[in-house]
């Protein structure tokens, strides 16, 4: 039972670093094309710790939580973050990260895919708007910085994913 | 049976956050309304939290940024004095040339007994925040209910049409920009005064919507509010009607807009703050 309280506990304090990120992300008021949400670092930590129901809750929560300082519906949000994290669940019986070059590339994958599945959504929320090569771009752009700033957060990563 | 211990221990638990996901996914994708009527209490209880933190970051932030900054400002404070000095007489001189033509401007209102219209009282903003999201176009103020900022109070700035509050917490506020896909403007254009609507697209563009053919509409055209629709006073700059596009199998035309403001350097704005209470 302790263990699972801990267990919790840790899952709580990474969403909380990362919406203090967002916060801070959110106050440096970066372009449009450049994206530094992160989501993809929360969905590889998660998919490493979580159950799809405890995935479904996290999300969720913290769709609630982005779309009170966005306007990216939290259901958007939802259904984008979870058919991302069924493909990493599956993904995760052959593949594993060994480094923080994998990291970086999986962190880059990842967010590439999530920003393209929620394209697909608010594409869809908005039929009157046609798909554009210029928003996929940002998307790819975004997802390279990320993918840059995760190669540094890979240390971290492990120290949160290690198993005790 | 993925997730076999909850099934096992409580359904009906299981089978409320399916009921809590499914009118969630529900609302979403079949919400047509405006954003206002869309804030659910779940958005405004945790924007109630959000706003704050955003707001607390930002003060931090600047905090920082304006004491490093300090010591430049004063080592360029006597040049940037002696510049302004000269500005303030050449705006002098000019001001006087302008009040002139107010007088001249009343007495030919008087003489064609136009009605006096209600004075707009603008309130100072900074932006503090933007939208996280890929795909939106909002940003955070620093001015709140605290202030005396409600829901759909125009904001503008020196260049023109910046948007609207959509949701105003304590102590900041949030703002749909005009280029937000959530977002349409009455307009006219200024030498025309054609009406159409300008509405905002997901890469942050903005074109005109609904454009009737033939229309007298040109390249470089200024593109003002028409001050119907609600929301938005009259006359204030949209931006310049960039590109035309004319499809003859299609009734209306459509046309890209240059936006008046610079959204990515935009650092202050200004609120009108009292037509919402005009309206009531």
């Amino acid at each position: 039972m302790i263990e699972r309280e801990t267990t919790w506990k840790l899952d709580f304090i990474v969403i909380g670093l990362w919406i203090l990120w967002v916060i801070v992300m959110t106050s440096f008021r970066l372009p449009d094309w450049l994206n530094l949400t992160g989501v993809s670092w929360i969905l590889i930590f998660g998919v490493s710790r979580w159950t799809w129901l405890q995935a479904a809750i996290f999300f969720l929560l913290i769709g609630w939580i982005f779309h009170s300082i966005s306007l990216t519906p939290s259901g958007v949000f939802w259904l984008s973050g979870m058919i991302v994290f069924g493909f990493l669940k599956i993904a995760q019986l052959r593949l594993m990260i060994r480094n923080a070059f994998q990291f970086a590339g999986s962190v880059f994958l990842v967010s590439l895919f999530y920003f393209a599945v929620q394209l697909f959504f608010v594409l869809k929320i908005y039929p009157e708007h046609r798909f554009s090569w210029l928003l996929l771009s940002w998307a790819a752009a975004s997802a390279g910085a990320q993918a840059i700033l995760g190669f540094f957060i890979y240390a971290i990563f492990v120290k949160l994913t290690a198993k005790p | 049976m993925l997730i076999p211990s909850i099934q096992s221990r409580r359904p009906w638990l299981l089978a409320l956050f399916v009921i809590v996901i499914g009118v969630e996914l529900y609302l979403n994708f079949s919400f047509k309304g405006g954003l206002e009527d869309r804030t659910r209490w779940i958005d405004r209880f945790f924007g109630s939290i959000m706003l704050p933190a955003e707001y607390m970051v930002s003060q931090l932030k600047t905090g920082a940024v304006n004491s490093a900054r300090y010591s430049v400002d004063l080592w360029n404070a006597k040049s940037e004095n002696l510049r302004l000095r000269a500005e303030i007489q050449k705006i002098d001189l000019s001001l006087h040339f302008l009040e002139e033509i107010r007088l001249e401007n009343e007495r030919l209102k008087d003489l064609l007994g136009f009605r006096e219209t209600q004075p707009l009282v603008y309130k100072p903003a900074k932006i503090i925040g933007k939208d996280p999201g890929l795909f939106f176009q909002t940003i955070i103020i620093d001015r709140g209910s605290r202030d005396g900022i409600a829901e759909k109070m125009p904001v503008v700035s020196s260049s023109g049409l910046v948007g609207h509050v959509f949701q105003a917490g304590t102590l900041s506020s949030r703002v749909l920009l005009i280029t937000d896909v959530n977002s349409s403007v009455d307009a006219v254009v200024q030498r025309s005064r054609t009406r159409a609507i300008v509405g905002g697209n997901i890469d942050g563009s903005l074109n005109l919507r609904f454009l009737p053919r033939r229309q007298d509409v040109k390249i470089d055209d200024v593109l003002v509010t028409s001050g119907l629709g609600g929301v938005y006073p009259s006359g204030f700059q949209i931006g310049r009607i960039g590109q035309i596009k004319r499809n003859p199998n299609e009734v209306l035309d459509n046309a890209t807009i240059d936006p008046a403001v610079d959204f990515d350097s935009l650092e202050e704005v200004l609120i009108v703050t009292n037509l919402v209470k005009v309206r009531d």
